[in-house]
Order: structure tokens, then sequence, then C-alpha cells
């Protein structure tokens, strides 16, 4: 080993680790530069390192393209609306999961779990013949509960997991003080869990926003989201279009992501799980 | 005298395993009754019981003439002290006290004016605002304690409080308890596995071993009065001699007569004569019998205000505690003034 004693990196393996580091880097934010540069770019050929024209007129052309401001206002309709149904939805499920011991709490988590572990799509194919029966094909409900399926595992397994870190005796100390059960839910259970939950929410999010497999199957041709129209914009416009929707698209990655920073990595979390 | 808490016949089983065991109790107004026990004995579920986290599979729980039997915790009129305080470390010490008050619909300045009485009772007033995890082990419990007393309850519930605290804060706390009960006039039900610390604070102490309950009486009589061999062995130190008995001594295995100078007290009918288990307390070991057994001093131990001797008498040890300043001689003549005899299993 090149590292030195006692677990001490050696010279080598500072400069190893400072390879790595640029290397993540470079992997992570150089397709976003590129994306960036591509956005603005005018016009931009071989051999220049950086476009010899700057331009905004692929953002003017994204906004004046009738189905691409529709797909954004759609997106942000149904996410949020997926995000708050997975809450109600799994919220409960989390709970009763971390608290008690009921036949078959197993099979659910790793039920859970499986829709996660596989390749989607077969789920959606067996989905789409079931929502033709039930006419969900082409409606909005059905892509909720495409894009609510996504979000199932985040919802239940992190949360779970923080609910089960809360000791018990601070629900009960609830109860002796004379709050009910639902009450001392929402008093003592959901602030002690919240960042965990926040997280949950973020990661939810998220994955509703950015799927595109289900909602594709399920939405077309009429409900279109942005991931969605992503598909048709890399066929059918200039790469540069493509580049400033993707932007768009991470937009509420990088807002979600800033705005909660502090309460994730900062106190808030810790607090939550140092007592016990 | 008015009886705030009786319990009747509680049963109760948990994976398969009674815990408790046809239990029943009462405990006065303004009595602290401590349930004293080795962990596994059923004390921490009997207290659960009395709290409402557990209903008990038979029986009847009564507070104040009250059936409380299968009422949830949150309408009985009792108040737990949790072993890990379980305060909620997303708030501060004055919500912690307040939380219940203001469940209660009161208003923020009453609520404001309790907690700040409450606070000052138990000596917090300049934690009021900070977070549980800013403050130490002792000033959380004495929250713990002042979350519990804010709600007024006719019975409060101590699930061993103490034992999270170093050993001579937890006397000192023991202390403020006491002082806090005595003043306030709370009855409690105080479960302790620490037999010195339910001496020290007990009214009445419920001796508990494998779901029932042992014996039920004043600190001075289940030390000087063990009910059973179990209560002699858990209370305090105590030799057991199998001995046979004749007036006046006690005769060892081997033949040698350990005078038995005071009364004899028998725990059954089979207890007075013949073949018993002797209990004698240390401190009822005389060295200085002219007319006792000689016996020769395996070790001493000095503790401070009182030394320790173990002596050898007829093949047995036989433990003493004495007041002396100065060590013992290595041969003694010894005998018991008093003891408590129980009946002897047919070997």
């Amino acid at each position: 080993m090149t590292a030195g004693a006692g677990g001490r990196p050696g010279a080598a393996g500072r400069f190893a680790s400072a390879v790595f580091g640029i290397a993540v880097l470079v992997f992570v934010l150089a397709p976003l530069l590129w994306l960036a540069l591509r956005a603005f770019a005018g016009s931009w050929t071989y051999p220049h390192l950086l476009p010899s024209q700057w331009s905004l007129r692929w953002w003017s052309q994204v906004w004046d393209t009738p189905g691409l401001t529709s797909s954004i206002r759609l997106s942000l309709i149904i996410t949020p609306i997926v995000t708050v149904l997975a809450m109600i939805v799994c919220l409960p499920a989390a709970y009763a999961i971390a608290r008690y011991r009921f036949p078959g709490r197993q099979l659910v988590l790793m039920t859970i779990f499986a829709t996660n572990a596989f390749p989607r799509f077969g789920l959606f194919i067996t989905m789409a013949s079931l929502f033709y029966s039930l006419n969900l094909m082409d409606r909005m409900a059905g892509v909720v509960i495409v894009q609510l399926i996504g979000t199932i595992v985040f919802m239940t397994w992190i949360p779970a997991a923080a609910f089960a870190a809360i000791p018990p005796s601070l629900e009960e100390a609830a109860r002796d003080a004379g709050a009910g059960a639902l009450r001392t839910f929402f008093t003592v259970t959901l602030p002690l869990a919240a960042p965990s939950i926040l997280v949950a929410v973020i990661l939810s999010f998220l994955a509703a926003f950015d799927e595109a497999q289900g909602t594709f199957l399920v939405g077309s041709p009429d409900i279109v989201t942005m991931p969605v129209q992503m598909y048709s914009l890399i066929g059918n416009y200039p790469d540069q279009v493509a580049a400033v929707f993707s932007i768009m698209l991470s937009i509420p990655s990088v807002l979600l992501l800033s705005l909660v920073r502090r309460r994730v990595l900062g106190g808030t979390i810790a607090q939550g799980f140092t007592i016990r | 005298m008015t009886t705030t808490l009786q319990l009747h016949n509680i049963t109760k089983e948990l994976g398969g395993n009674r815990v408790v065991s046809d239990l029943s109790l009462d405990v006065a107004a303004g009595e602290l009754v401590c349930l004293l026990g080795a962990s596994g004995c059923g004390k921490t579920t009997t207290l659960r019981m009395i709290g409402g986290f557990l209903t008990p599979d038979s029986g009847r729980i009564v507070i104040d003439d009250e059936d409380h039997t299968a009422t949830p915790p949150e309408h009985r009129p009792t108040a737990m002290v949790f072993q890990n305080y379980a305060l909620w470390p997303h708030m501060t010490v004055a919500q912690n006290v307040g939380y219940g008050l203001r469940l209660r619909g009161m208003t923020k300045r009453e609520v404001a004016t309790r907690v700040a009485h409450l606070l000052e009772t138990v000596g917090l007033s300049h934690r009021a605002d900070s977070k549980p995890v800013a403050i130490s082990g002792g000033e959380q419990q004495r929250t713990a304690l002042a979350r519990a007393l804010v709600l007024e309850p006719s019975v409060l519930l101590l699930d061993e409080p103490l034992s999270n605290l170093d050993a001579k804060l937890r006397v000192r706390v023991r202390e403020q308890i006491r002082a806090l009960q005595q003043r306030t006039g709370t009855t409690m039900v105080f479960v302790t596995h620490d037999q010195e610390e339910a001496l020290a604070l007990a009214d009445r102490i419920a001796v508990m071993n494998a779901g029932r309950i042992e014996q039920f009486d004043t600190a001075d009589a289940v030390y000087r009065h063990p009910a059973t061999e179990f209560v002699a062995r858990f209370v305090g130190t105590m030799n057991l001699l199998d001995c046979t008995l004749t007036p006046g001594s006690a005769k060892l295995d081997d033949g040698t007569l350990l005078p038995v100078t005071g009364p004899v007290e028998p725990m059954s009918s089979s207890g007075a004569t013949g073949r018993v288990r002797l209990a004698i307390r240390p401190e009822d070991v005389r060295l200085d019998d002219p007319d006792g057994t000689p016996a020769t001093v395996i070790r001493q131990v000095p503790l401070g205000h009182y030394r320790e001797v173990v002596l050898g008498v007829g093949g047995v040890e036989l433990r003493a505690f004495t007041g002396a300043a100065t060590a013992t001689p290595p041969t003694v003549m010894v005998s018991a003034s008093r003891a408590v005899g129980y009946p002897l299993a047919p070997a």
C-alpha cells in the first residue's frame, strides 16, 4: 500500500483521490456544461472549442412551439398531484410497516422493492392492457397512476426507516399526556420523521417528473409531459432545441435541491436521529 | 385512608409467557409504592398496564373508584416518567412540559404560567428554551418529571427513572423525588430493580418475582421480616444456613451449635423447629459473644463507616457487619441475635 501507516493517506493516496475527484466532476459536470453551451450556441462548428456565435433563438423557438409549453404545463400539474397522492397512499403504509408486525409484512416490502428492481416496461405493458379495459388510456388519471408506481419505493422505504427509528416511548409519552393516536402522529411522529420524508418527497417528485416510459405508453397521444416531449424533440427538431428543453427539465431538480439543501444536509436530519 | 389505585387479579401474557400472574395491589392516596424485582419479574409490565399501554388479559384496574381497565392512555388519570425519559427532541423543555396542557384547551397564558411554575419547582427555569439534546441527563430526567407532574395525575408512574443517572446524581434526584412527593402529596408507583432505592424511597414495597408479589409491606417490614425466602435473598444482604433448630441455637450440618440469642421468626408452621433454612442479617451476627461458638475470620473488608467480616463457622461462611473501628481478631466468638426461619424443601 502506498498509503501511510495509521490510515493517513500518503502523497500517492492524496494524488489518487484528487484524480478521482476531478474525474467525477468532469463526468457529472461536463455533459451539463456542453448542454448549456449548446443551448445558447448560434453557430458552433469544428474546430472551435467554444461557439463562434451566441443566440437565444432556440429558447424562443421552444417558447413559440405550442406543444412544448403545454407539456411543461402538464408536467407541472401532474407531478405535484402524483407527489401528494404518493404521500397519502404511502406514508400510512410506511408507518404500519415500521410499527406493526403484521402477516405478509415482508412480502409487502419485497413487492414494493421488486417494482423498482426489474425493468418496468413489462409492468407497463401489462398495465396498458388493463388500462384499456378500465378506459384509463390517454387519460390524466392513467398517467397519474403510472407515475405513482415509480414513487412508491421512495415514499415507503425511506419514511418507514425514519418511523422505525423513532422510539415508541416518544409516542407513548404523547398518548400519556392526553393526545389521541392521530394527534400523536401529527405532533410527534411526523415532525420527527420530517427530514426523511422531505428526502422522500424530493425523490418522488423527481421520479414522477422524469417518468417517460409509462407516461408515453399510457398518455399518448394527448397527455404529453415534458420528458415524453423530449422523445419527439430529439427526432424532429435541431439538437439545440433538445438542449434548451433538457435544461428546463432539470430546473425543478436544481430548485428543489437548493431549497432543501440546508434542511437535508444540515442539522435537522442529524437531530432527528441522534436522540433515542 | 382512601385508596387511589387498585389492581384486582391482573394477569398478562406476552409472547406466550405469563409475565404477570393474578396480581392484586392497593395503593393509598399520597402513597409512594415501589415495585421491586429483578428484570423480567413483570414489574414494568404491571406499570405499563396501569398506564394503559398494555391491557390485562384478565383482572381489573381501578383508579379513583373508576374502572379504567380498558381506558386508553390519553384518557387515564395517570402520567408516566419513562426510563429513557422519552422527551420530544423537536420541542423545547417548556414545550415538552406544556404539551399536555395545550391539549386540554388551556390558553397560552395559562399554559405558560403553569409551565413556568413547574419548571421552577424542579429547578429548570433557566433551561425552559433549551432543546432536550442540549441539557444534561439529570436535567432531562427532571424535565420528564415536570412533564408528568404538570398533568396533575391521580397516580404518577415512574419506570426506573434513575437508572440512567450516575451514582451520586441518582441519590440526589431520589431525595428530590421523595421531597416533591411529600410536598405535592402525589400518589406514585415507582418501578426499580435497585433494592436500596426502594428501601430509601418507598412507603411500601411490593417485592415481585415471576409475575407475582412475594411481599407487600413497609420498607422496614420487608427488610426485617422477609415473608419468603425469595424476599430474604433479594432485599439486602442475608446469610442463609440450612440447619436444625433447637431452643436457643441452630445445629449446623457438621454438628456445630450456633447460639441464637433472640427470637426466631417462623415464616411457616414448619419453620419454627426442626430442619429450616435460617436467614440471619449480617448486622445481627454478634462477634463478641462469650457464649458464642468459635469462628475464624476468612477475610474482612473495611467499608468506611462499617466493616464486612466473612467468617468460617462449622464449614459454612457467615457474613457479618460490625461498626468496630479496629480490625477483627483472627478468631471470634459468634452468635446470632435474631433470625427468620423458612421451610426447607425435603432433600
